[in-house]
């Protein structure tokens, strides 16, 4: 055997070890999923039978069926899309504002600044619930949506201010000069000029917002008060798997159903979300 | 240029300032007009459901009131299932003083806790006299703090009791058993026979429901809940004994082992599949027993207060759920009003026939049509003379936690029995102190 | 959308906006009138200067420990320096400098902050230090001074959660570093580029699914009658299946994975990102010298990804802290209470006990931790931002 044939050799065992290793990963990665939704597949009932089957040998659509027309479910997914899109557009919004300020603004205490955006970031879930439920109440937005998008806008600044202002901090300083000696205010050149440069990072920023928001369930289930209508997501799984305890073929429907839009979402989007954290966001 | 921006200025501060009060006005604007009042019901979603020949109580309540007072809406507002949820549910409401609902269902493990906190309208005195005496003063019992009357109740409560296969007990000729001994003899010479047979189902996941079972077997081996002290008494001799024998039910295998993640329903549905000799739950499962459909051995079991040892009392945990008025509330005079409607006959009547047993308005169990729709309201009422209340303390929740984990720890072998009832009487005595 | 939600909505927005533009009014004037003042001799200008200041200071302190009492002194704070502005810094100019712009920038976020976070853990510090039990009113409740933390420390609750919860993070973190480090490298070594793409699109998915309902998921998966360990027993792969859920060893470790399997993605996304930076020349010139993989690793790769991996480490360490969700979901803190952990004993001191100043102490307990790790990660990236100064 010459060396170049070993090299082809080494080169194609090098391939081949690498799509196994990946193929365990992908397994890794979605195992949880494909139970589930083999389990959603099952007829009702046959998801405790022994011995058991991974695939089921008849499957059947009844679980979504039931799921979707009789127990209303496209409803919370409905809910937690909107909330989750006007929170992250919103939210987007009051963040690169002050991004922008810390970032490419000439002011002083920028780092204290961010500091004390990011506290936001740090404060355990638990404490900020009652004193926001007694704030949402005395707006009167209890059971309403709008109750439960207003502190969702906020809920995602930390991480938000955080991702934007690095990534704003890695565009030329030399176009806002330029931008003001043509005449733009600031605000202009934020919009017109460094929010087109920074739609990457403003990309990764909103899906790191909208998961946030989409999975966000202690004020969701606080603020919503039980009311069936204004269930997000993550409300309502719960709500579920305790109320058909052992209907395990309508929970994992209901899982798969939610679950679905937002893979979709981030599937279509991942490229961004890498090259937005590529674009320096993380560096250390 | 610089001017016109000012101006802009300006004008959009003006504009804002005028803006809000008329904002402000129009919030406030959506009073009611005429004196219509609305009452608004929390409860869970078994509220607007029905299991019988009638209608889900919130209709029945509904057809009531708009009879005897049209002025009165009664709106709903749909809980939490779950005992837990639904509890830290109204701890947000209350703290933040919400009025938003009017009527709240109260478990009986809360009684203590809201009457401490002082978050329910005490009742004496505001019902009708002619609605109260119709109740059963030993229920009311616990819906009562401090002297108190919090709450009316139970609109619907649940006493545990036994169920065993009357069918096979027949078969090996034993009696229903009244002691633990004999229980535990019928299970080991039966489970000899049938291999697959399980011997004794209850639900012991690490849950409230598990609390509920440790009452039965405390008071069934002569424990209480508090020494006369006022100390736990949950590290006493007797408490030892029970927790140790249910740790050999466990052990033993006449419990199966997977009953520390079950709840109610989990262990219920190996005794209706036929695969149970024993099970210890709530009367209102004994409805399932009876339908071919989803059961294997209608007609075919009994239903008994739960055994005792000897010096102990045979005891069934008792959850009902009251009715108290909200003490935030805006519309009392109103709530008052649906809570007597909701205890008078016709609707308790109705509740019983949606819901089953237990209602507290006695003349329930005299009714010709009630009786005909349940048969067993004699088994029923033998399990209800059993009843013992939650423990009557303001720190329930925290004390049922404390018991389930170190109740739970024993169960799975995590520690040893006696061990976890010292901590758990240590740790609830450091609450009561 | 009722009408009525919407009014409400139009008004808040109204009012947000007011207060924005007041509050910027306000303290643009300040800014100005102190810049004036700074080279004046004029003593009197310069003191009331610095007392509105403090007037700021302490009506934004009145908010935070009494909200109802901060209107009036913040309303008095703007309208003074309002006044100064017009006294000292006249013509008033409307045409707005840098830094009063960035001021303008940061007032919507900094409000929001306020209300949603600083109003909250000012409120919860205050908590904790009194005895509050059935009540969400401190001013009514005993003073009790650090008692709080004192009986969260003595007890056997806190113990046991802070041990789950640090040896839970400890974990996580450590498997999300090598699972995500694992997947980062998979993407960078796997040379067939459709398999790539669809290796990068699968790895986001685990990342994007709701924690409550990761909970719901796995609680599934471990199932002990019916989970996947019962089907493996059936292929004869393993012997016996373990009681996950209710047995403490087990569950602690199902929670762990459950974490890891969600969070993992992440860190490894974050590290994709820091290879894509890494210079190619590096590993040319390494080739050249004959390296071999491990050594390329070793010399170029591990260094060069190090910051990246310590900032998403620090970012999950926080954010493991504080978990709730998953095991609330979960195992709801059991088998006994081997899987609570510091956020769940708060949350049950806090609703479930109605006892605010316990859960306060708990809280504030996670907040200092989450505080020192925060520290690490804010000076790390500190010295990545090339800001504008």
């Amino acid at each position: 055997m010459n060396t170049a044939q070993r090299m082809r050799l080494n080169r194609r065992i090098d391939s081949l070890l690498s799509i196994m290793v990946s193929l365990i990963i992908i397994i890794f990665c979605l195992i949880p999923l494909v139970w589930i939704f083999a389990t959603s597949i099952k007829p009702r009932g046959t998801e405790f039978l022994l011995p058991m089957q991974f695939w089921p040998s008849n499957p059947t659509l009844q679980a979504y069926r039931r799921v979707l027309v009789d127990l209303q479910f496209m409803r919370p997914i409905m809910n937690s899309f909107i909330v989750s899109s006007c929170v992250t557009i919103m939210g987007l919004f009051l963040a690169s504002l002050s991004a922008y300020a810390i970032a490419r603004l000439r002011i002083r205490y920028k780092i204290q600044a961010l500091f004390l955006l990011q506290i936001g970031g740090m404060i355990p879930p638990v404490i900020t619930i009652a004193p926001t439920f007694i704030m949402i109440r005395s707006l009167g937005l209890l059971g309403t949506l709008p109750g439960l998008m207003l502190p969702h806008i906020f809920y995602n600044i930390p991480i938000s201010s955080w991702l934007l202002s690095t990534y704003f901090s890695d565009i030329p300083y030399s176009l806002d000069d330029s931008a003001l000696i043509d005449g733009c205010t600031h605000f202009q050149t934020f919009r017109k000029i460094i929010l087109p440069l920074a739609a990457p990072g403003l990309f990764c920023a909103g899906i790191f917002a909208f998961i946030g928001s989409y999975g966000e369930f202690m004020l969701a289930s606080t603020i919503t008060m039980g009311q069936k209508a204004v269930q997000t997501v993550p409300v309502a799984i719960l709500n579920f798997s305790v109320e058909f305890r052992l209907q395990w073929t309508w929970i994992s429907a209901g899982i798969i159903l939610a679950v679905l839009p937002i893979i979709l979402l981030v599937v279509i989007f991942q490229r961004k979300v890498i090259s937005g954290l590529t674009a320096g966001a993380v560096k250390g | 240029m610089r001017r016109k921006r000012a101006c802009n200025v300006c004008a959009g501060i003006l504009v804002a300032l005028a803006v809000m009060p008329g904002l402000v006005f129009a919030a406030g604007a959506r009073e009611p007009v005429d004196e219509e009042v609305s009452v608004t019901i929390a409860y869970n979603q078994y509220f607007e459901m029905t299991f019988g020949p009638a209608d889900p109580p919130i209709v029945a309540i509904r057809e009531a009131v708009a009879e005897k007072y049209p002025h009165i809406k009664v709106e709903f507002h749909t809980t939490p299932t779950t005992a837990d949820a639904w509890h830290d549910s109204y701890v947000t409401w209350f703290m933040a003083q919400d009025s938003s609902v009017d009527l709240l269902g109260v478990g009986a493990y809360w009684t203590a806790e809201f009457g401490e906190a002082g978050w329910l309208l005490p009742l004496d005195g505001k019902i009708d006299p002619a609605i109260l005496k119709q109740l059963d003063p030993a229920y009311l019992d616990a819906h009562t703090y401090n002297g108190q009357l919090i709450g009316l109740g139970p609109w619907w409560g649940g006493i545990g009791g036994l169920y065993y296969r009357a069918d096979l007990l027949e078969e090996y000729g034993f009696d229903p058993p009244k002691t633990y001994q004999e229980l535990v003899d019928i299970c080991k010479t039966i489970m000899a026979d049938n291999p697959g047979m399980t011997g004794w189902t209850w639900p012991a996941m690490n849950d409230m429901v598990l609390v509920n079972r440790w009452v039965e077997f405390l008071f069934g081996f002569g424990g209480t809940y508090f020494n006369e002290d006022g100390t736990s008494a949950m590290n006493s001799p007797e408490a030892k004994e029970a927790l140790s024998f249910m740790k050999y039910l466990i052990d033993s295998g006449i419990s199966p082992r997977e009953i520390t993640t079950w709840k109610e329903e989990d262990s219920f549905v190996r005794f209706v599949s036929g695969d149970a000799i024993f099970h210890s739950g709530r009367q209102d499962m004994m409805f399932w027993l009876d339908d071919p459909n989803q059961s294997r051995i209608p007609n075919k079991w009994g239903f008994i207060p739960n055994p005792a040892a000897p010096g102990g009392e045979s005891a069934g945990f008792y959850e009902g759920w009251a009715f108290s008025v909200n003490r935030f509330s805006r519309n009392q005079e109103a709530a008052l009003k649906v809570l007597e409607i909701m205890f008078d006959f016709p609707v308790q009547k109705q509740f019983n026939l949606s819901q089953g047993p237990i209602q507290a308005n006695m003349h329930v169990y005299t009714d010709e049509e009630v009786i005909a729709n349940n048969p067993h309201i004699p088994l029923i009422e033998q399990v209800a003379e059993t009843a013992k209340p939650p423990i009557p303390s303001p720190y329930y929740t925290e004390m049922a936690d404390i018991l389930r984990e170190n109740l739970h720890a024993a169960l799975t072998g995590i520690t040893e029995p006696n061990r976890a009832l010292d901590v758990a009487a240590r740790r609830i005595n450091d609450i009561i102190r | 959308m009722d009408v009525h939600i919407a009014i409400i909505l139009l008004g808040i927005v109204a009012v947000f906006l007011l207060v924005v533009i007041v509050l910027f009014l306000g303290l643009t004037m300040l800014r100005r009138s102190a810049e004036i003042t700074r080279g004046s001799t004029h003593k009197a200008a310069a003191f009331s200067v610095k007392a509105v200041g403090v007037l700021y200071l302490i009506s934004l302190a009145a908010f935070l420990i009494l909200p109802s009492i901060a209107v009036f002194l913040a309303a008095a704070a703007v309208a003074s320096s309002i006044i100064l502005g017009l006294v000292l810094a006249r013509p008033v100019s409307f045409s707005w400098t840098e830094r009063e712009m960035a001021i303008f920038f940061l007032i919507p976020a900094f409000l929001g902050m306020i209300a949603l976070y600083y109003y909250p853990i000012t409120q919860t510090v205050i908590y904790s230090l009194h005895e509050m039990r059935f009540t969400a009113d401190w001013v009514g409740s005993l003073f009790i001074g650090l008692g709080n933390y004192i009986r969260a420390i003595r007890s056997d609750t806190f113990r046991q959660s802070f041990v789950f919860t640090i040896y839970f993070t400890l974990s996580t973190v450590t498997l999300c570093f090598l699972i995500g480090l694992g997947m980062a490298l998979t993407t960078t070594w796997l040379k067939n580029s459709i398999m790539n793409q669809v290796l990068r699109t699968i790895i986001v998915v685990p990342w994007s699914i709701p924690l409550i309902i990761n909970a719901s998921m796995w609680r599934w998966l471990f199932n002990s009658e019916v989970g996947l360990a019962v089907l493996l027993k059936q292929w004869g792969m393993i012997e016996e299946v373990p009681v996950f859920l209710s047995s403490p060893g087990w569950a602690i470790h199902a929670v762990i994975i459950a974490d890891a399997w969600k969070w993992s993605p992440l860190v490894a996304i974050f590290i994709i990102g820091a290879l894509a930076t890494i210079p190619q020349e590096l590993y040319e010139s390494a080739d050249v010298d004959g390296a071999n993989a491990l050594t390329k690793f070793i010399r170029i790769t591990f260094p060069m990804i190090i910051p990246t991996v310590i900032v998403a480490l620090l970012f999950r360490t926080m954010e493991a802290l504080r978990t709730f969700d998953l095991v609330y979901g979960m195992t709801g803190g059991g088998p006994g209470s081997t899987t609570e952990t510091l956020s769940s004993i708060a949350y049950k001191h806090y609703f479930s006990y109605t006892n605010f100043g316990q859960g306060s102490a708990f809280a504030i307990v996670i907040f200092i931790l989450i505080m020192f790790f925060s520290i690490f990660f804010i000076s790390r990236t500190y010295k990545n931002f090339r800001f504008k100064t």
